[in-house]
């Protein structure tokens, strides 16, 4: 297949493209999932016991 | 050298585990190296502004010294406190020692010094592959070839032993980075040398595909060397010191896989309307505007890291750069995904508004997330209770601050006003200045950003003597 | 359904994922500009460069020349009138490195040659301020005393060669006398016009009798931008 050829189709496609993978990420990021796990991943530098805390 | 055990200042007893030694001297040779690129810094600016610094010697003409400067920034300045603090970050998040102990640690950080040398050396000797952020010759590349593996693999070792079930994020951006790096750095330098026995070698790649393999380095350099690493640090320092966890854990996950997948598409947007084929173009201008998405991402992970912490900023000097600095970052990931799109890059390209966007990346975030580790990490490696004074870190960051804003401003006004008088016609459908007159219209801004850097390296000095006193363990008079 | 706790807690896993993740951008972008071949446009003159200019060449590069001076006009009507034809992916294609450049602290150089004569360039080179006085160029006095040591220009051609620039044995074999014969008006320089077309000849420095490093820059600015014959191109050879 001539990349030149099907190049217009693929420019105008971009734009479809971007918003769905934008809509997905969206949603995967705010869906509820495994809170704790979060919380505690996100506590590790917290909990290494020194500095001036 | 054993693991020391540090008899000065409340330790806990985990404090034998870590290997500290070659993370505080890292930390002494990044204040170095910063100062080092300031201040070459600061002499080839004056140089621009006025021109008789050069003395017409071969090693002091801006052309050997631009390198010195930028491989001093970057690779000195920047890689040394990415090597330190990644071995202190991963060794403290993974609650494990380094992996290979004491040797390999002092043979990465020495190792890299060996190539800083050598690579800055031969710069002043006219010893260049003339691609930018890649100007080491061979047999350098060659061994930082060697050190960089040893640092892979040292890193991964210490993740696949760690005590610490969760690997933390900021141990993904140091991985990406150390990672990347390494295969940035072995495509980009692929090249003949003429003899073993000398220096000179010929790149594999010519003409636009060398453009482009060049631009595809040079990028990803700014995007995980300069990026991503900071990045780590970013993911470790704000919380520690806001101590809160970081704002959402989530957002770092899609933070992490999107900016690592994005930043390597966007290497074209530096070859817009050149030889390079059009499509390549158009890819490279599309993915740096989706870059924009996570590097905002990331500035409000860690903005909004500070949620019920914001009162810290007033005492803290740790957290004042480090939050700057992020702010700093946001502001230069928006204004490249702008200077990215082509028709605004026509204006900007080869102007000084493409140094002004570098150094607001430069000064603005890299240099401001290392002085904002450089605070928290020398009270805590070097067992004092606090800075030394902080109302000197103060002065520090109200020096530097004034200083990147001259040092930015100047460069947009003189960077927009040459890609304008470049394209002016007058009424008789003229061009109507010659190039030189852009040159000489330069000069006001020059000098301006020279004052901005100057004000940068005092600032540096200021942090410099702060830190030494601190290390040193004098307390601060008393009226501080 | 697939969690990243999976990847969070698999050193493997985020290790290999990470380099797949970032190999994408790389291949899509870079490999394709070997295999279309378009990408280079067809004219006709784009030549090796002959063993002083590529010995001026490596001076252009040792001496940093490319942090300030570009070699790629854009296609704007501005450029178009200040430098000449845009420049074309040809016209680089036998430039290890490519020198294009990502500054114009001074002018663009990608059409400079036989814009101006050998001694304006020698005088420039000297003093940049003597003949343009709001120059911030620095001075490269010492080219001018600097003889120029190219015992070893055959190995240069060979490595050139080895990573992909068409040099016959027979440039190789002549390549220190070409040098000679190039930046000596009056030496017989028939046999060295074939090997190398529209090569410049002449004492650069303005003494044939010795061979400076000014010779070398000198023969390498004065060819550049001038090896394609833009009269004979048709719109259809430039398309990428």
């Amino acid at each position: 297949m001539d990349l030149v050829a099907v190049y217009p189709a693929l420019k105008s496609l971009w734009t479809v493209w971007l918003v769905l993978v934008f809509a997905l990420l969206v949603f995967r990021a705010l869906r509820p999932s495994r809170r704790a796990a979060l919380e505690i991943a996100a506590s590790i530098p917290l909990r290494d016991g020194e500095g001036r805390e | 050298m054993t693991a020391t055990t540090m008899a000065v200042g409340a330790r806990s007893e985990s404090r034998e585990l870590y290997l500290e030694d070659v993370v505080r001297v890292s930390m002494v040779l990044t204040v170095f190296w910063g100062i080092a690129a300031f201040a070459v810094g600061l002499l080839i600016a004056l140089q621009l502004a006025f021109p008789v610094l050069n003395f017409d010697l071969e090693w002091t003409t801006f052309g050997r010294l631009r390198p010195l400067h930028t491989s001093a920034a970057i690779f000195a300045f920047g890689g040394t406190a990415l090597i330190g603090s990644s071995f202190h970050v991963v060794q403290r998040t993974c609650r494990a020692q380094l992996f290979g102990g004491e040797p390999v640690a002092w043979f990465i950080l020495m190792g890299y010094q060996l190539f800083i040398v050598v690579a800055a050396t031969g710069y002043l000797l006219g010893i260049t592959q003339s691609r930018e952020y890649a100007e080491p010759e061979w047999y350098a590349d060659l061994w930082l070839t060697l050190v960089w593996v040893v640092y892979l693999v040292a890193f991964v070792g210490t993740l696949v032993k760690r005590e610490e079930p969760h690997i933390y994020v900021a141990n993904w951006f140091f991985l990406a980075f150390i990672l990347t790096v390494a295969l940035l750095h072995v495509v980009n330098n692929l090249a003949m040398p003429v003899s073993v026995f000398g220096t000179k070698s010929y790149s594999a790649f010519a003409g636009v595909q060398d453009a482009l393999t060049q631009w595809w380095y040079a990028h990803n350099a700014v995007g995980f060397f300069l990026t991503a690493g900071f990045l780590g640090m970013m993911y470790y320092f704000i919380p520690k010191a806001a101590g809160r966890p970081v704002y959402s854990y989530r957002l770092s996950i899609v933070h992490f896989w999107s900016l690592i997948f994005l930043y390597i598409w966007a290497g074209p947007h530096h070859l817009h309307y050149t030889a390079l084929p059009e499509w390549a173009q158009m890819l490279g201008m599309a993915f740096s505007i989706m870059l924009w998405m996570p590097s905002w991402g990331g500035m409000i992970n860690g903005l909004m890291t500070l949620s019920g912490a914001w009162d810290k900023l007033r005492t803290d000097a740790s957290l004042r750069f480090s939050v700057t600095a992020v702010a700093f970052y946001g502001m230069s990931t928006f204004e490249g995904p702008v200077m990215s799109i082509r028709p605004v890059n026509a204006l900007s390209h080869y102007t000084d508004w493409t140094i002004g966007h570098v150094h607001s990346g430069a000064l603005g975030w890299v240099a401001f997330i290392v002085f904002g580790m450089l605070y928290h990490i020398v009270p805590v490696l070097w067992g004092r209770k606090d800075l030394y004074s902080r109302r000197l870190a103060e002065v520090h960051f109200w020096i530097s601050t004034i200083g990147i804003v001259l040092y930015i401003t100047a460069m947009w006004v003189s960077g927009i006003m040459q890609g304008l008088m470049w394209r002016a016609y007058d009424e008789l459908g003229f061009l109507q200045y010659s190039f030189v007159e852009t040159v000489q219209a330069m000069h006001p801004f020059y000098v301006i950003r020279a004052m901005g850097g100057a004000l940068f390296l005092i600032g540096a000095l200021v942090m410099a003597y702060n830190l030494w006193r601190t290390a040193r363990g004098d307390a601060a008079p008393a009226r501080v | 359904m697939f969690s990243h706790a999976k990847i969070e807690t698999n050193t493997a896993l985020l290790l290999v994922l990470a380099l797949l993740t970032v190999a994408i951008g790389g291949i899509v972008e870079i490999i394709p500009l070997y295999t279309i071949e378009t990408t280079i446009e067809r004219v006709q003159g784009v030549r090796p460069y002959s063993p002083l200019e590529l010995v001026g060449r490596n001076i252009y590069i040792r001496e940093g020349c490319y942090l300030c001076h570009s070699q790629q006009i854009h296609p704007f009507r501005d450029e178009v009138e200040r430098y000449g034809h845009y420049s074309l992916a040809a016209e680089s294609m036998y430039d290890h490195p490519f020198q294009w450049g990502s500054k114009r602290t001074g002018p663009d150089l990608a059409r400079v040659g036989g814009k101006y004569s050998n001694e304006w360039h020698v005088a420039h080179m000297v003093q940049p301020r003597s003949v343009v006085p709001e120059s911030i160029m620095p001075g490269y006095p010492f080219l001018l005393d600097r003889t120029v040591n190219a015992s070893d220009i055959a190995q240069h051609l060979r490595a050139v060669r080895k990573v992909g620039v068409p040099y016959t044995d027979e440039m190789i074999e002549n390549a220190r006398a070409d040098i000679d014969v190039q930046q000596n008006p009056d030496a017989d320089t028939t046999d060295f016009a074939k090997r190398y077309p529209k090569a410049v000849v002449g004492a650069f420095d303005g003494n044939p009798a010795r061979l400076t490093e000014m010779d070398a820059l000198v023969a390498y600015l004065q060819v550049l931008g001038t090896m394609v014959d833009f009269s004979a191109v048709t719109p259809q050879q430039l398309k990428q």
